[in-house]
């Protein structure tokens, strides 16, 4: 899976995020009590996902793998973004 | 003059000063939309202003200077000088009605042909609007004005000469259904410069993950078509807008966002452009109920609910006779109002803030009648207070300790509260010199542009605050110690070359807060004074005998501006209008209690500076006592006390005299000057001399003791000793006596 | 305005007019969710039915709509010697062009905004035209 939990609330985003993969992203992040997303090996992210993550507000451990992502889409998020693990 | 033409008066005055500030902004600084915008909106709204009193030759000349400042706005027309002098040309003439009608009730007789004129010649510099200068009339949509803003960092260091647009990308909800990705779309743009994504707020529970509400806005270098093609299969989503190219140079930070109180203020607005123009007439009273129940509403919203209900009256009344009228003229006082108590101190900047809802903020219009008495309540308890600690000394020295503590603390507790309510009502009349500062750069701008000469005016300290009437009495001073830097300080631009000096010179006006007082200096890099052309001129003039004019230092010499008679008329250029000599400079600061220093270096510049009490309510005072009676001297002009041993004191002419740092100071006795008889003290030991510095003058006045230094408040003289010269007037000391105060200046001038 | 009858607040009632589906939800879920209530209607004459039955505070109105446009409805409405001739209109249009704005002013519209249109300019608008206070 693309999307998959990985330690301590962090849910993983992998490779290529497809529209299939906003659904479950969406309710691992309202099962976790505080979760956080690490996107730092998801290279393509569909606008379905991205939508989740804007709307949910996870902190994101980064940067995001897609660097037209973390340069054009990332500096308008406007919640605190984690940096580290 | 009825409350609406008062009305009118003070809000055309108040934007006629805005659109020049932002006009002489843009000239400065280059366009912007923010300064482009309130241009626009000053003359939009005194066309507005002008149609409600019937003013036609005002709404035909407003009209045209609106469309001017609409097709600068849009690109059309580059604001160059020429540009930006017609509109001041325009603003002039409108301020001179404003003048006629405050006097007249109407606008003058030639008010038709000068308003068809500056038509024409407003017209003659509105050139023909560029192809698709700009979009939609002129108007960028909101989005792309947002987009704009929150990226303009960015913005600016953009190097790029590419046509810029603006695109608003709105995907159906249902596109990821037909298996768009519009991230994909997006990424595709080539010179993609910023991005902006709106989303809806929506509770977790109720997100749909496979509808699609994100929005986004996207500036971008062109060509348009590599824009279009991208987002060709879904058209009806996008919408691609062209920006002018200025667009991005300037920083429109004055683009607020819609606060609520710009939404009101424009909607009431509307409702009387609604209103102006006609419709069917069975329609008319649903149109003027609709309008006066919206604008009711709005100023509800802004709780502005007595406006509302007086607008509402008029609305019905309005309603029921189908004549606006009422309604129109009800909305006009609501509009002045919501302006009144959101335009803040005057503006120094051409930024003008937007009323923007800060509570903090909040003005009052007071009558200065009613601050003046409050002055003089305060001023009352203040001496009251000394005369209560009078009798506090009197207690202690007569009465029981007990007592006599329990007083003094409670004279110490009314001597702070006194002190404090003084402060604070003071501060009523504080205003910032910015008011006295404002017209210099549109001055300094038509002289050197009449005198052929660059001249660049810098100020600082314009939020320095002093009493009103100082601020007040500040302003022609400075005009006119500015028009002579313009006029006879600063070079022509090919002398300053030659010189090695910047083509353009410099005018700096500081101002800054030295404890109680507030020093201004206007400092020039001009030519300087000539201490010899000086000399010169003081012959020719023959203000001194030749032979007192050579021992004089340049210093002293150059001091001679400053004499009554050393500028006539013939030095008087045509530029500088009504006689203007530095002696009246001279003497009006020095009314205000203020004084004026000036040094000059030839061929580096000069400097004038103005040294003025922060208030002129109260005063520094030292109390005297000679041959038994007591006086008040001003402190304004007391350099020093001196004591001396006899054998320093020498015969120089008639007077005495004694030497203070190399300068010989003359002695006078207080108990003389005032023809107090009495016995002169024969004091062996030492002599007190309070030392005063008038100008370059200098002179001692011999005191037998000094009592005290205090703040008092000084009430002018009154009645019969109301011209009478030296006096400054009187105050009451403690313990009830009358004290004369004296204003050695006059006495030794 | 609310008006507080026994228990019963009743809330901001909005009529908004547009062709399009799409925007008539988006509309009515950025109004709602600001607390007004919202009715809907297709086109001019389902309008001019619901407005004539009263009990509206604001109109949002598409101005660019097929068959009897919003311009007509809404000249049509302030002609009515009804109640709902007054309601104070919010009209949506793509061009903020002078000659527009003019005939809209003649057709009785008290306030625009300019397509496309945001949801915090939509309901910032809307609480100022119809009055509500925070």
């Amino acid at each position: 899976m693309t999307v998959h939990r990985g330690d301590e609330n962090t849910i993983v985003l992998e490779e290529i995020c497809g529209v299939e993969d906003a659904e479950p992203l969406l309710q691992m992040l309202m099962e976790l009590s505080l979760p956080r997303v690490d996107w730092r090996s998801c290279h393509s992210l569909h606008t379905a996902v991205f939508q989740v993550i804007m709307n949910l507000r996870p902190p994101l451990i980064g940067p995001c793998g897609d660097p037209w992502v973390e340069t054009w889409l990332v500096p308008g998020l406007s919640w605190t973004i984690k940096a580290d693990a | 003059m009825s409350a609406l033409g008062e009305q009118f008066v003070s809000e055309a005055r108040e934007l006629v000063a805005q659109a020049t500030d932002a006009l002489l902004g843009i000239e400065r600084d280059g366009v912007s939309a923010g300064l482009v915008d309130q241009v626009l909106r000053a003359f939009h709204t005194l066309k507005g202003s002008a149609g409600l009193l019937d003013l036609p030759a005002m709404v035909l000349a407003m009209h045209v200077a609106e469309d001017l400042a609409t097709s600068i706005q849009g690109g059309g027309t580059s604001p160059t000088p020429p540009v930006i002098t017609q509109m001041l040309a325009c603003l002039d003439l409108v301020a001179g009605w404003i003048d006629a009608f405050e006097s007249g009730g109407d606008l003058p007789p030639s008010a038709g042909n000068e308003a068809r004129e500056m038509s024409e010649a407003l017209r003659g510099v509105l050139a023909p609007s560029g192809p698709a200068a700009a979009p939609q009339g002129g108007v960028l949509p909101g989005w792309a004005v947002q987009t704009i803003q929150m990226h303009h960092a960015t913005l600016r260091s953009r190097a790029g000469v590419g046509e810029l647009f603006a695109i608003a990308y709105e995907p159906r909800a249902s596109c990821f259904y037909d298996g768009d990705d519009p991230l994909q779309l997006l990424r595709r743009i080539p010179a993609l410069l910023a991005l902006r994504v709106e989303g809806a707020n929506i509770p977790p529970a109720e997100i749909d993950p496979f509808a699609c509400l994100l929005r986004f806005y996207v500036l971008a270098e062109g060509p348009r078509d590599a824009l279009a093609g991208i987002f060709r299969l879904v058209p009806d989503q996008v919408q691609i807008v062209d920006l002018p190219a200025d667009a991005l140079h300037a920083v429109p930070e004055e683009v607020a966002p819609a606060g609520a109180h710009t939404i009101v203020r424009r909607l009431i607005n509307e409702q009387r452009e609604m209103l102006q123009v006609s419709g069917p007439d069975n329609a008319l009273p649903g149109r003027i109920g609709a309008a006066g129940r919206s604008a009711a509403n709005a100023l509800r919203h802004a709780r502005l609910d007595q406006l509302a209900d007086e607008v509402n009256e008029a609305g019905a009344a309005a309603q029921v006779d189908a004549d606006a009228g009422a309604l129109v003229a009800a909305l006009a006082v609501a509009l002045s109002s919501i302006d009144a108590q959101t335009s803040s101190a005057p503006v120094a900047t051409a930024g003008n803030p937007d009323a923007t809802e800060d509570a903090a903020n909040r003005w009052i219009r007071v009558p200065e009648a009613r601050v003046d008495a409050l002055i003089n309540l305060s001023g009352e308890l203040i001496v009251l207070k000394n005369s209560f600690a009078h009798l506090a000394r009197r207690i202690e020295s007569e009465g029981s300790q007990d007592l006599s503590r329990a007083m003094r603390r409670e004279q110490e507790a009314i001597d702070r509260l006194a002190g404090e309510v003084h402060d604070a009502v003071l501060r009523l009349r504080m205003v910032p010199l910015a008011q006295a500062f404002r017209p210099m750069p549109r001055l300094v701008r038509d002289l050197s542009q009449q005198l052929g000469k660059k001249v660049q005016l810098v100020t600082r300290g314009e939020t320095v605050e002093s009493d009103k009437a100082v601020v007040d009495r500040l302003f022609e001073p400075l005009l006119h110690i500015v028009r002579n830097a313009v006029d006879h300080g600063i070079e022509t631009p090919q002398v300053r070359k030659a010189a090695g000096k910047p083509e353009a010179g410099t005018i700096a006006i500081a101002a800054s807060r030295a404890g109680d007082r507030i020093i201004i200096q206007i400092e020039d890099d001009g030519r300087g004074i000539d201490p010899e052309a000086v000399r010169r001129t003081a012959e020719q003039r023959r203000l001194m005998a030749p032979d007192a004019l050579a021992v004089l230092s340049d210093e002293e010499t150059i001091e001679l501006i400053f004499a009554a008679g050393f500028s006539t008329a013939a030095e008087i250029t045509d530029i500088s209008g009504r006689g203007v000599g530095m002696d009246v400079v001279r003497k009006t600061v020095e009314q205000i209690g203020g004084r004026v220093f000036l040094t000059s270096r030839k061929g580096g510049g000069t400097t004038v500076r103005l040294d003025m009490p922060v208030s002129i309510a109260t005063a520094r005072i030292m109390v005297v006592e000679s041959a038994g009676q007591r006086f008040g001297i001003s402190m304004d002009s007391v350099s020093e006390t001196v004591r001396l041993t006899p054998n320093r004191v020498s015969q120089v002419k008639q007077n005495e005299g004694f030497v203070l740092r190399d300068r010989v100071v003359p002695i006078c006795s207080l108990a003389e000057l005032m023809s107090l008889g009495g016995q002169t003290k024969t004091d062996a030991e030492s002599r007190l001399l309070i030392v005063l510095e008038v100008g370059t003058k200098i002179a001692a006045v011999e005191v037998d003791a000094i009592r005290a230094r205090t703040e008092a408040v000084l009430k002018p003289m009154q009645g019969l000793l109301a011209g009478a010269r030296g006096y400054a007037g009187t105050t009451i000391l403690g313990d009830g006596t009358v004290l004369l105060v004296l204003d050695l200046k006059e006495i030794l001038g | 305005m609310t008006t507080i009858e026994g228990a019963f607040v009743r809330g901001t009632r909005v009529l908004v007019v547009d062709d399009s589906s799409l925007v008539r939800l988006y509309y009515r879920d950025a109004l709602e969710k600001a607390g007004f209530e919202v009715e809907q209607a297709m086109n001019g004459l389902e309008a001019m039915e619901k407005a004539l039955g009263g009990g509206f505070d604001l109109l949002v109105v598409d101005i660019n709509m097929p068959k009897m446009d919003g311009l007509s409805f809404l000249r049509e409405l302030r002609r009515s010697r009804t109640e709902a001739a007054a309601v104070p209109a919010l009209i949506i249009t793509t061009e903020a062009g002078s000659e527009d704005m003019q005939e809209a002013r003649a057709a009785g519209a008290n306030f625009y905004l300019v397509k496309p249109v945001s949801e915090e300019d939509l309901v910032a608008h809307a609480e100022v035209l119809a009055g509500r206070v925070r």
